[in-house]
């Protein structure tokens, strides 16, 4: 936790320093116009009123709001330091609303670290308006285009960056996961703001609140995104949860290693969704153990052959429960044949090295090096069989590379471990 | 005083709102309900592979409960509610012994067995707390095989404390079970015999006359052992 917080204090004083250098910058540099009484209540209101209709897109509380229109209007309006005190104060205001409201969660430093977000990625925004602007001879839908687009993406990457830091979790990652959610809506989402800023430049300030419309619509598309990639990876979880209540063992250390399971698949070339699919993957793939005898696996002993024929069904079991699942459709095959072994004597099918998917190899090492150094289930703590140390269990890879795991896989593996990326 | 320029851009946002709206309001919730329905088909799966004298019960028991609840006037909301809860009513199953269910016949199970096999709906909805989209189900889930006047389990609620949800499924789980054990016509006699007793008397016959009219039968047609 010591080091969480010292994380994210660089992140807010790193963030915190940036955005007012560039807000003063801001301030100097772009010029401020004058507009009727009707603009300037019309266009913070309205900013203020989406500021208060977010939507939670992950379970970690991050959130989007819909303001950004209306800020660019208000940046075709006055210029870019409107905008920018717009931005500001609109942000706070909502920050604080949400405070008073929920009594914990809301905490100081996220309040700080917003603010401190919307500085910079309202200056930079307020800059390229000013270049593109002045230079494109007052073009306001080029102007508001370019003010959006580059608020946008400022936002993003930060907000994303923060993030990683705050959950510990990797930029690339949040990056692919954030943007695969939001990236429908950009297109309507730019459409509103040039909307706006035509209207606003033209002074037809009451036909403005319209606008909200197409940001309602907008809302609830990410809405029912953001719950389908919840409901997808909660039911990832539920199925670990059933094999645990099956078998009693925690799941740590396979996802532990599952993490490692990623690094691999990476490093062999894979692209990057299909790494993280991977990784489920080496989670889920013991899954059809929930249908296999539990005496049996637990039982601490050599097994005969007719128990080690029962125990074998499970990789098959596994693919047959997870066949109707769409978005799993594709690690269905790695986990049927994550006991296939190159040199043809695996199981089910006995495929030959060429025919067993990468993925599967890959579960296939991820899973024998978690049995080896003590993986949590009890059927790998049998008496006859003493947990071996991480230099113990590699040499074994090595010596079973070829035969029952596929060397360059045992490769990557060993790379992984020793580079100390996980 | 309104351009070319401002026009177009309006018809364009127009359009695309249009297109949006279009993308929340049919095409997203109905993917969002087909990917529900697959994944709680994957946990039925599990539990069926574990147990292979249930083979089948799960989309039996989806298909009648649904039909039941439509007839005793459940919609939307609550109707999904019952058809998701049919399917997950048994995930608990997975923690009862291997051995106990496929080894030994129900006949020798002492009263130690029964207690086990019986904790399966508390397992279940304890599972089903920790999945945040799915935790509203975990009270239908738990009082399931609870009987409607109150001589059941200590864990009985109150009567009207037990969701209409939770005596649908009872009825239709019940039934499916006897179905598959005894024969359909058995099957009847026992929901008929425990009308007001284990099961709310109401339903018992909307569910009695909804099995014997033919569209039913074809729509939802027994899986034989």
């Amino acid at each position: 936790m010591k080091s969480l917080d010292l994380a994210l204090r660089k992140t807010l004083i790193v963030y915190g320093i940036c955005g007012t250098l560039l807000a003063f910058g801001v301030e100097l540099w772009t010029p401020y116009r004058m507009i009727s009484v009707l603009g300037w209540l019309m266009i913070p209101a309205l900013a203020l009123a989406t500021e208060f209709l977010p939507v939670r897109i992950s379970r970690n509380g991050l959130r989007i709001t819909f303001s950004l229109p209306f800020v660019a209007g208000m940046a075709v309006a006055t210029g870019a330091t409107g905008a920018l005190l717009v931005d500001l104060l609109v942000t706070l205001a909502a920050a604080l609303y949400l405070r008073s409201k929920q009594e914990k969660g809301v905490k100081s430093y996220w309040i700080l670290l917003n603010l401190s977000v919307c500085l910079i990625s309202a200056s930079l925004a307020g800059f390229v308006f000013h270049f593109a602007t002045n230079s494109g001879s007052g073009h306001t839908t080029l102007g508001a285009l370019a003010f959006t687009i580059t608020y946008a993406v400022a936002n993003f990457l930060l907000v994303c960056n923060a993030d990683a830091t705050m959950s510990l979790g990797r930029f690339k990652e949040r990056v692919h996961s954030t943007a695969a959610i939001a990236a429908q809506g950009m297109l309507l989402y730019c459409l509103a703001a040039v909307a706006v800023a035509i209207l606003v430049s033209k002074e037809l300030y009451l036909f403005l609140p319209l606008m909200l419309l197409p940001l309602v619509v907008l809302r609830r598309v990410l809405k029912l995104k953001a719950l389908l990639f919840e409901q997808y990876y909660e039911s990832v979880t539920a199925l670990t949860l059933m094999l645990q209540r099956a078998h009693p063992y925690t799941h740590g250390h396979l996802e532990r290693v599952s993490r490692i399971s990623e690094e691999v698949a990476l490093r062999l070339g894979l692209s990057g969704p299909r790494a993280r699919l991977v990784r489920e993957a080496s989670v889920l793939h013991d899954i059809g153990k929930i249908a296999v005898d539990e005496a049996i696996l637990d039982k601490p002993a050599r097994l005969t052959d007719e128990e080690f024929t029962h125990v074998k069904r499970h990789s098959v079991l596994g693919a047959q429960i997870l066949a109707p699942v769409e978005a799993l459709r594709e690690v269905v095959p790695w986990i049927r044949h994550h006991h296939e072994r190159p040199d043809g004597t695996g199981y089910p099918d006995g495929l030959s090295d060429v025919e067993i998917p990468i993925e599967s190899k890959i579960i296939a090492v991820v899973d024998a090096f978690d049995a080896m150094t003590g993986g949590d289930a009890p059927s790998d703590r049998r008496p006859y069989r003493e947990p071996m140390t991480v230099d113990q269990a590699l040499q074994e890879l090595d010596r079973c590379s070829g035969t029952q795991f596929d060397a360059r896989v045992v490769q990557a593996f060993r790379y992984v471990l020793g580079s100390g990326v996980v | 005083m309104i351009g070319r320029e401002t026009w177009d851009v309006l018809i364009a946002l127009a359009l695309t709102t249009v297109a949006m709206l279009y993308y929340g309001r049919i095409y997203l919730p109905k993917k969002i309900d087909d990917r529900t329905r697959e994944s709680l088909k994957a946990f039925s799966t599990a539990v069926e592979l574990r147990f292979p004298v249930r083979e089948g019960l799960s989309n039996r028991v989806v298909a009648l409960s649904r039909e039941l609840g439509k007839r005793e006037g459940l919609a939307g909301k609550q109707l999904k509610d019952l058809e998701m809860a049919g399917r997950l009513r048994d995930i608990g199953l997975c923690a009862i012994p291997y051995r106990l269910v496929n080894d030994k016949p129900m006949v020798e199970w002492t009263d130690g067995d029964y207690a086990i096999y019986e904790r399966h709906p508390e397992v279940g909805a304890a599972m089903l707390e920790l999945v945040p989209s799915l935790s509203h189900l975990a009270g239908i889930v738990r009082t399931h095989h609870v009987n409607f006047d109150g001589s059941s389990g200590p864990f009985f609620p109150s009567k009207d404390s037990l969701p209409i949800e939770a005596r649908l499924l009872k009825i239709v789980s019940d039934y499916v079970w006897f179905e598959r054990t005894q024969g359909a016509l058995l099957a009847r006699e026992n929901l008929r015999d425990g009308a007001g007793v284990a099961y709310d008397p109401e339903y018992v016959y909307t569910f009695l006359s909804m099995l014997t009219s033919s569209r039913v039968t074809n729509s939802a047609a027994p899986v034989t052992a």
